[in-house]
């Protein structure tokens, strides 16, 4: 793939795009954009939920690299 | 169709083994040619065994014994959940969606694993990492996307309905290529929580299946609010009198053969319920794709970076297709603070705009219908532009960027091919929208 190719393309379309809302964007009231409308702002917790060896067994089994209890990861360089 | 089987499972006439074993054999004889489903749910006859014994004890849920094939970017605990995409081709889900609690509470069963356009970025089915699907109806055509293989299990009759997710008409568009109902709730009515999301504030799961009534069925029994996702929240649909119904048809560019239709099957329902009907202009309506996009490409950037091959998978970078690849280096590029105010804000601000006509137009109409999809589903193999392919989504981004209920229900074929017929209601109308599709089949 050309990935230089797939960028500029994203870029033009993702420019295309904003030229064309350009003209809308005076007509939107600030600060509305972007809110989620909800009934509640804080979740139930309840008791939380307890470690579960199923779970976690599932978990592990799907990382790349693992030991029994923890994923393995490359630290520090971002690859 | 649903109340029918049930019936007939209930009183033993079909045993749910007999019922899911029919399924699989179907599958078996026919996905080779169709590839709707990537999965077997290896466990599905054991499962269906284990509904019988419950049904003989008069102890099984609503939906005991149905089988379900589920789009594979819906978490099914111990199933592959690849969302069609090398990215995740060996991940098992860890946990069950909301949604598949629900289900599997009432007893249905899944069967498999929807094929679908890799991470829900496609409206064909053709990007799949596994293989295109086929339309069942139209074998040289799409099945259009991104729930295609839940679109087309519906129907080739592998399953009693489907599961989708639809973010910019991912339910409704194939819906309408493959001549089923799709129906995407209101957002927030249907947990998110375990969906693999494309794009979080537009993202909705819901129902593909043979009838309005069976998808009501199933979405009566998914809804509602979920601690788990905090955007979650119950409904109450309003009463309206079904006597006395006005129908905006709002003007927006599509194909005039499926407008023709279109028109036919509105006049043809008003007529016979002495409903009103008449053309309304929203100003803004044909700037969805150019509102949808940004949004689309800056949250799915988001979403992805967890897939970075530690956890779970492989780095998505390095294996995935064109498309997904475009949306994740487009929206890292646009989410940079320096471009935050020329486009995702931007279009923020549009799909407000948008909410708030669509808001103002239910004021006055009660529905508002126009086509799924402006075209006919193109060839297999036809060389399609991806802003062509974005171009579908025209009339269905719409009422995800409005938050608003809107299912695809079939009317009449075009050249053999089936066309939907596109109907929104106002955001919480959803069993509403439900009860008056019904009078369109």
């Amino acid at each position: 793939m050309d990935i230089e190719k797939i960028k500029r393309q994203a870029r033009q379309i993702l420019d295309n795009f904003a030229d064309a809302l350009a003209s809308v964007e005076k007509e939107a009231k600030e600060g509305k954009e972007g809110q989620v409308e909800r009934d509640e702002f804080e979740r139930k917790e309840g008791n939380g939920k307890e470690g579960n060896a199923e779970f976690r067994q599932a978990f592990l089994k799907n990382a790349p690299a693992h030991d029994d209890d923890f994923v393995i990861a490359e630290r520090g360089e971002w690859k | 169709m649903i109340k029918q089987k049930l019936e007939m499972i209930k009183s033993g006439e079909l045993t749910s083994e007999a019922n899911i074993m029919g399924f699989i054999t179907k599958i078996r004889k026919d996905n080779p040619q169709i590839n709707a489903v990537l999965r077997l749910n290896e466990k599905a006859v054991d499962e269906a065994k284990e509904i019988d014994k419950k049904i003989k004890k008069g102890k099984a849920g609503k939906l005991a014994g149905l089988g379900i094939i589920v789009k594979s970017n819906i978490n099914v605990k111990g199933v592959i959940c690849n969302c069609a995409s090398k990215t995740l081709e060996n991940y098992r889900g860890t946990y069950d969606a909301s949604v598949i609690s629900k289900l599997i509470a009432e007893d249905a069963i899944i069967i498999g694993m929807a094929n679908m356009d890799e991470f829900a970025c496609g409206a064909s089915g053709e990007s799949s990492a596994f293989g295109i699907t086929r339309n069942p109806h139209a074998m040289d055509r799409i099945p259009g996307g991104s729930s295609s293989g839940s679109a087309a299990s519906v129907a080739a009759n592998f399953c009693d309905f489907a599961l989708g997710s639809d973010t910019g008409g991912s339910i409704r568009n194939p819906a309408s290529h493959c001549g089923v109902v799709g129906f995407k709730p209101s957002y927030g009515a249907v947990s998110r929580y375990g969906l693999i999301d494309l794009s979080m504030s537009l993202d909705q799961i819901g129902p593909l299946a043979y009838s309005v009534e069976d998808a009501e069925i199933i979405y009566d029994i998914i809804k509602g609010k979920d601690e788990r996702d905090s955007t979650s929240r119950e409904f109450v649909s309003e009463n309206k009198n079904m006597k006395k119904i006005l129908i905006g048809i709002p003007r927006i560019n599509a194909n005039s053969e499926i407008w023709g239709l279109i028109r036919k099957k509105i006049k043809e329902i008003c007529d016979k319920n002495k409903w009103k009907y008449e053309d309304v202009e929203l100003k803004h309506i044909n700037l969805g794709i150019q509102t949808y996009y940004p949004i689309n490409y800056v949250e799915f950037f988001s979403g992805t970076r967890k897939f970075d091959g530690r956890k779970y998978g492989l780095k998505i970078e390095e294996v995935c297709g064109e498309e997904v690849l475009r949306r994740i280096l487009g929206g890292g590029e646009i989410a940079q603070a320096e471009f935050a105010g020329k486009y995702y804000r931007r279009a923020l601000k549009a799909k407000k705009i948008i909410e708030e006509e669509f808001e103002k137009a239910f004021e006055k109409y009660d529905i508002l219908i126009m086509p799924t999809v402006p075209k006919l589903p193109h060839r297999i193999g036809d060389k399609v532009t991806f802003y062509d392919m974005y171009t579908y989504d025209s009339l269905s981004v719409l009422a995800n960027l409005a938050e608003i209920p809107a299912i695809s229900v079939p009317v009449e074929k075009l050249y053999e091919i089936p066309v939907g017929i596109q109907i929104m209601a106002k955001r919480g109308n959803d069993n509403f929208l439900l009860e008056i599709s019904k009078m369109f089949e």
